[in-house]
């Protein structure tokens, strides 16, 4: 009885020092500052403020927009205008990696989404209707998806199309590209298409770049925020692409590319454009090279911000722009859906010529 | 919940029960002893690298222990797992909407919770002396040391939380025997210096020719308590069944107080039923 007496003490002396130490957590932690549309406003700036990596390549004076937008706020406005202040205020930035998740479950997540001009107007595509993997297998014979996101098949004359629309894993990657680039190597051209190339992780790009790279090369510099001040930027890092696999493919690739290739998917195009034997064909990349990392309000909603400062070789920033390809084309919606992809078209023609 | 302290009230129960039958051995004798435990705990976190929210879980926790005892020292080793959920404390219900449609003029409406999850590991390895004390002494005091490894690893939309701690401590432990049966233990436990890896101040890990671990660990330095202070301490209760087993709860409390690249502060609490063999 003693010891069970004692047993029964002691569990509830675990207890209780739970609660104990569980009603000193906030102290512990930290409070939380109060949820007012007014205190998320200033943060969602701030917290640009603090970290965009891109005020000086833009030339924007984000004070001002702040003083533009302060005065829609009060601590009386709604969700739903909270969303319209802030929604505003990314699109000004120009920047396709800027999103914002409302966590209400009421207001859908704004696509900071793949901007175009269209009749002098800044428009969010929201559709991708100039490409269609499904479509383009059909060109195809034998087409086989490797990993998630890399995909390849043979096209007539010895030609093949090579997809990609991501990064997985880098081993995976590796495994994976060995094989592809050992089935193409006696291929007479590629058809890399990165119309789909949407995001991932930039070290794997690199490594992609150097399945088609022939000699190793400078291809773009970054440096990201490290401070809070607009200046404050880590050191510069130089990223190379060096010949990778066994049998790096060096003959003719034209690389088809859009107003959705974007992210990693950018950054890959940006190092296959310093080889001469690679053209690209398509549309502007989207122009939103640097990471985005996602951040946070007091009302919970999230919003990614680009923390870094991309530059191709000689220094120049495609960040809002997006890269050229050396010959414009695209395929019309009502192309794709009569199951016509004008771009690949050319793109056979011209590796045939 | 209630389930678990009753679950564990009646194991201590059976076991006291079970173990009048079995000889009674000298407390604290020279051994080897190994041991499972089971448990439950919460771990909360306020990053302020990445979001101004409180984000707390409730993992579930598993712990392999290994001591060893001579004469005058007392070596530990501990591998300690921790897995579970991890949502913003007081916004627990959040879901995203997304809208969806493509070239062909088909829509979706998506809504699903904006969760995460949330891993933590630890392996730690301790040597201890033990301030001279006879066999037969109630009450032992070890001062001591310990080399740990600490990852914090919270998955989800927001990249707060993460860091992985490689430290050196100072420790004290103490033991009180009850009886025969019954002993408690305590200990304290400070970091004194500590190879700490965080997010870089931008919150991103991408580095040439660096898969996503290389990235992380690229950002590890070796820190003071003004950048990485975390105290812990311990309560455990043992309950010797016979020569070779026992078992016991464990309670663990640890603060941590990360100062870069911005600051972090977290509370670790967890409660353990373990059960042991010594040999």
């Amino acid at each position: 009885m003693k010891n069970r007496n004692l047993i029964y003490s002691l569990v509830f002396a675990f207890v209780g020092s739970t609660f104990m130490m569980a009603s000193c957590e906030e102290e512990l932690i930290g409070p939380e500052k109060a949820n007012t549309p007014t205190n998320n406003f200033e943060l969602f700036w701030k917290t640009f403020d603090e970290h965009y990596g891109l005020f000086e390549v833009k030339n924007i004076d984000w004070k001002a927009i702040h003083d533009q937008f302060r005065s829609k706020i009060n601590d009386q406005i709604t969700d739903e205008e909270l969303y319209s202040v802030l929604s505003d205020m990314l699109v000004l930035l120009n920047d396709n990696h800027l999103n914002l998740y409302p966590t209400n479950g009421t207001l859908p997540v704004f696509p900071g989404g793949v901007l175009s001009y269209r009749n002098g107007k800044l428009e969010i595509l929201k559709v991708q209707d100039d490409y269609d993997l499904e479509v383009d297998k059909t060109y195809t014979s034998g087409y086989q998806q490797l990993t998630e996101n890399i995909g390849y098949g043979k096209l007539p004359n010895n030609l093949a199309y090579v997809n990609i629309k991501g990064t997985d894993g880098l081993k995976q990657v590796e495994n994976q590209m060995e094989k592809i680039m050992a089935d193409i190597a006696d291929t007479q051209g590629v058809v890399l298409d990165i119309r789909g190339f949407y995001g991932g992780y930039d070290p794997v790009s690199q490594y992609l770049a150097g399945c088609f790279a022939s000699s190793r090369k400078l291809y773009m510099t970054t440096r990201k925020r490290n401070g809070p001040a607009h200046g404050d930027f880590t050191e510069i890092m130089e990223w190379y692409v060096t010949p990778k696999t066994a049998k790096p493919y060096t003959k003719s690739v034209i690389m088809l590319t859009s107003r959705f290739t974007q992210s990693a998917g950018e950054t890959f195009a940006l190092a296959m454009k310093q080889f001469d034997h690679i053209i690209t064909l398509g549309d502007t990349t989207a122009g939103s090279f640097s990471d985005n990392p996602n951040f946070e309000l007091y009302n919970s909603w999230m919003f990614s911000v680009s923390v870094g400062d991309y530059r191709a070789p000689d220094g120049i920033s495609y960040e809002g722009t997006g890269l050229l390809p050396d010959k414009y084309a695209k395929t019309a919606k009502s192309d794709l859906l009569n199951g016509k992809d004008i771009v690949l078209e050319k793109a056979i023609q011209l590796l045939n010529q | 919940m209630k389930l678990k302290w009753i679950f564990a009230a009646l194991l201590l129960t059976s076991v006291t029960t079970f173990a009048q039958n079995y000889e009674i051995r000298p407390w604290m004798p020279l051994e080897n002893r190994i041991g499972l435990a089971l448990g439950i705990g919460s771990v909360t976190y306020l990053d302020k690298n990445s979001s101004p929210l409180v984000y707390q879980s409730k993992p579930k926790n598993l712990r392999l222990f290994y001591n060893l005892e001579s004469n005058t020292f007392l070596f530990s080793v501990d591998f300690d797992m921790r897995v579970g959920s991890n949502i913003p404390k007081y916004h627990k219900d959040r879901t995203l909407f997304f809208q969806e449609e493509d070239y062909k003029g088909n829509s979706e409406d998506k809504k699903f919770p904006a969760g995460g999850s949330f891993l933590a590991g630890r392996i730690s390895l301790g040597a201890y002396y033990k301030i001279s004390s006879t066999q037969e002494s109630t009450f032992k005091v070890a001062v001591g040391g310990r080399i740990m490894n600490e990852l914090f690893y919270p998955q989800g939309w927001n990249t707060g939380g993460m860091f992985n701690a490689l430290s050196l401590s100072s420790e004290a432990l103490t033991q009180h025997r009850f009886d025969n049966h019954h002993q408690v233990t305590a200990s304290l436990r400070i970091p004194l210096v500590a190879q700490l890896t965080r997010l870089p101040y931008d919150n991103t890990v991408a580095a040439p020719e660096k898969n996503q671990v290389n990235g992380f660990f690229r950002n590890a330095k070796w820190v003071g308590p003004s950048k990485f202070l975390a105290p812990a301490m311990t309560l455990g209760y043992n309950y010797q069944i016979n020569s070779h087993w026992g078992t016991g709860l464990n309670y663990e409390l640890a603060w941590y107080n990360i100062q870069t690249p911005q600051p972090m502060k977290a509370m670790s609490q967890s409660l353990l039923a373990n059960l042991h063999h010594q040999f």
